[in-house]
């Protein structure tokens, strides 16, 4: 397959680039080629977020048509993002935004912890002695419920441990919450108006739940969250890792039977 | 305009907020003992869960019929021989409060965020009155001349050993002490508030409260209270004014009453140790039946039932945020908060906070960064017991601000490349 990486510029922007390389080994690894996309595009839904409603119909026209002419140039099979909106907003399967509005992309798009969980039974995963505290994004894990696909790729991965946003867990079993209902935002979205308050907030996210649980690293299934945990961990000069969530997988990813 | 209106925000949010240690430090113990008590609070009472479900249907129908809720409440408050005034505006209820309580007053107060919006007590002390918050919270904030952090913890930023640094230097002025108070002694803390506060109340003129809910049917108001200071304010002046948000209103005693309990069991409460109902002034029929008023609590009962920007919330598409019970979820849950306590708002607090201050204090220009601040991240959402969607709303106020030109220069460079990129593929 020839797969599109969305997300490029925007990890290059926030000065997280280490999430396009880890999207790139993990797709050569499973054997597929790779495009990056370098373009300025972001998911039309979230324009409409920060106050211009009025944009959204023409973005997501400018966005579609884009990725058309993308798609056909570069004759690719399909678009991988480590973000949550794009997908959110873009996958048929999800009913996202652009579909909502009447539109589709060429070709389908996957999250990176989606297109792995369905490629699962290939992966071939190296022992990672690790406790990581697995954090869900939250407009993936909240909004969109896809929490089960994330997990199912860790649980695969030998010796790795992960622990759950579950505290205190005795109110999560009274109102049948669940981990992504209760997981804490580092605020990576403040990165679009107040960042000097990110790393503040991010590094007290990982003050009250990474560091009581005794973890080696803070994994998370968001792009932007990620960019804010590791702000908070600098801040805050925890002994403690931030990773994306590709990272840790390519961390341990072999290849594929 | 916006720019500077945001700049200043920011300074104020992180300087005072973010920066301050014991900030944090406050918030992280008062966040843990919340979780655990609305945990026990929840699980000794389940069926609050479901009752939540009940409440929201209530609030959507009294929004909806607001107008004829407050008509209704009226009446009642009326017949019940109180005064029921209707004001449309802050300063229409400030001069009714003002002409009802005159100058040269004692006044007692209990904890009321609707007289905070309106600033009740700056303006009754302008006026040659001596004003008391007597909530203890709100107390602490008094002496500190600063504003509460949190709408039902006003001092919640402030650590014990700063509160007994500001108490020992008060008391110690008006004689009530003579040494100053043991930084980790709350006991003794709140007994020596207690002795300073026990005067005010009995030789108060009057007593102002605000209330949790207003049932239509009966006008009976419904205050929630653990320190018996409300009772207290309410009970021994002569004169009883209650300053009541129109949103209040439900129509009948039995919603009321469901209303009060999920919103003391949200905020983290078993069981408050007071609920006060009152439905008029203080009354005795003991002397061959002839209703006096006046008889041990006040003879007097003022009602105002407040606007002041609700009617425009309600119109223009932001009910949800009049569904409100003021539990304090939101607040407990929010991640920026948690650094930030009230410095992530004006008069209101958090997300939810941006609509309330949009339409009821500083208007939307000076609400528009605060609309900025949330991460939309639907925590809130999902942990209020009325699931009010919060993001929803702040996605559209924000949008309400972009129309008026309240974007911060930073959203609006971020937008001109998407514009940019649009104009690129035409």
């Amino acid at each position: 397959m020839r797969i599109l990486l969305h997300g490029w510029e925007t990890s290059h922007r926030m000065g997280v680039p280490e999430i396009c390389d880890a999207m790139k080994s993990i797709v050569t690894k499973m054997g597929h080629e790779y495009v990056p996309n370098e373009s300025k595009v972001i998911c039309a839904e979230a324009i409409g977020f920060l106050g211009y409603d009025n944009l959204t119909d023409d973005f997501a026209r400018a966005t579609v048509k884009e990725m058309e002419e993308k798609v056909s140039k570069e004759d690719i099979d399909l678009i991988l993002t480590a973000y949550a909106a794009p997908y959110a907003a873009w996958s048929k399967e999800r009913e996202g935004f652009l579909v909502k509005r009447g539109y589709e992309l060429p070709v389908p798009i996957e999250h990176i912890s989606t297109f792995l969980y369905k490629n699962l039974d290939r992966l071939k995963f190296r022992p990672l002695e690790m406790k990581v505290l697995m954090h869900d994004g939250c407009t993936l894990g909240r909004k969109m419920r896809v929490v089960e696909e994330p997990r199912k790729v860790l649980e695969k991965i030998p010796k790795l441990e992960y622990v759950n946003f579950d505290h205190p867990e005795l109110y999560v079993k009274e109102r049948n919450l669940k981990p992504w209902d209760i997981s804490a935002c580092p605020g990576g979205w403040l990165d679009f108006s107040i960042p000097e308050l990110m790393p503040y907030v991010a590094a007290n996210v990982i003050r009250e739940y990474a560091l009581p649980r005794g973890v080696d690293t803070i994994v998370t299934t968001c792009g932007n969250g990620y960019h804010a945990f590791k702000a908070g961990v600098k801040h805050g000069n925890f002994n403690i890792k931030a990773m994306a969530y590709p990272n840790l997988i390519d961390l341990a990813l072999e290849g594929v039977e | 305009m916006i720019d500077q209106v945001h700049e200043e925000y920011i300074r104020r949010i992180i300087e005072y907020g973010a920066k301050s240690e014991k900030v944090r430090i406050a918030l992280s113990r008062a966040i843990k003992a919340f979780e655990n008590n609305r945990r026990n609070a929840l699980g000794m009472f389940p069926h609050t869960i479901d009752m939540a479900k009940e409440v929201r249907k209530i609030k959507e129908y009294s929004i909806e019929h607001m107008d004829e809720l407050v008509k209704k409440a009226c009446e009642s408050i009326e017949r019940n021989h109180g005064h029921c005034y209707i004001a449309k505006t802050k300063e229409e209820a400030l001069r009714i409060i003002g002409e009802i309580v005159g100058s040269g007053k004692t006044v007692v107060k209990s904890k009321s965020l609707t007289s905070e919006e309106i600033h009740l007590r700056e303006y009754l002390e302008e006026r040659g009155n001596e004003v008391y918050e007597t909530d203890l919270g709100e107390f602490i904030v008094q002496l500190m001349g600063t504003r509460p952090t949190h709408i039902l913890a006003p001092a919640i930023n402030v650590p014990r050993e700063d509160v007994a640094k500001i108490l020992s230097k008060f008391m110690k002025e008006k004689g009530i002490i003579e040494e100053d108070l043991d930084e980790q002694n709350i006991q003794e803390m709140v007994a020596v508030v207690r002795k300073f506060l026990r005067d005010k109340f009995f030789t108060a003129d009057v007593g102002i409260n605000g209330a949790n809910a207003l049932a239509a049917d009966t006008g009976t108001m419904f205050i929630i209270e653990n320190e018996g200071n409300a009772r207290l304010s309410i009970g021994a002046p002569p004169v009883q004014i209650a300053l009541i948000g129109m949103e209040k209103i439900v129509p009948t005693l039995e919603d009321a009453f469901k209303v009060t309990e999920v919103t003391w069991r949200y905020a983290n409460y078993t069981v408050p140790a007071y609920v006060n109902l009152i439905s008029g002034p203080s009354k005795t029929g003991d002397i061959e039946k002839v209703i006096t008023y006046g008889a041990h609590g006040p003879r007097e009962l003022h009602v105002i039932i407040l606007d002041n920007g609700r009617t425009e919330m309600h119109e223009k598409g932001y009910d949800e945020a009049l569904y409100c019970l003021r539990c304090g979820t939101c607040l407990y849950e929010c991640p920026i908060y948690a650094v930030t306590a009230g410095f992530f708002g004006q008069q209101y607090m958090g997300g939810i906070g941006a609509i309330w201050d949009a339409f009821t204090t500083v208007g939307l220009e000076k609400a528009s960064p605060i609309a900025y601040t949330c991460v939309r991240c639907g925590k809130c959402k999902v942990m209020c017991p009325l699931n009010i969607d919060i993001p929803g709303m702040i996605a559209k106020l924000r949008n309400d601000a972009r129309k008026e030109g309240y974007v911060p220069k930073i959203v609006r460079d971020f937008a001109a490349e998407v514009e940019e990129f649009i104009r690129e593929q035409k």
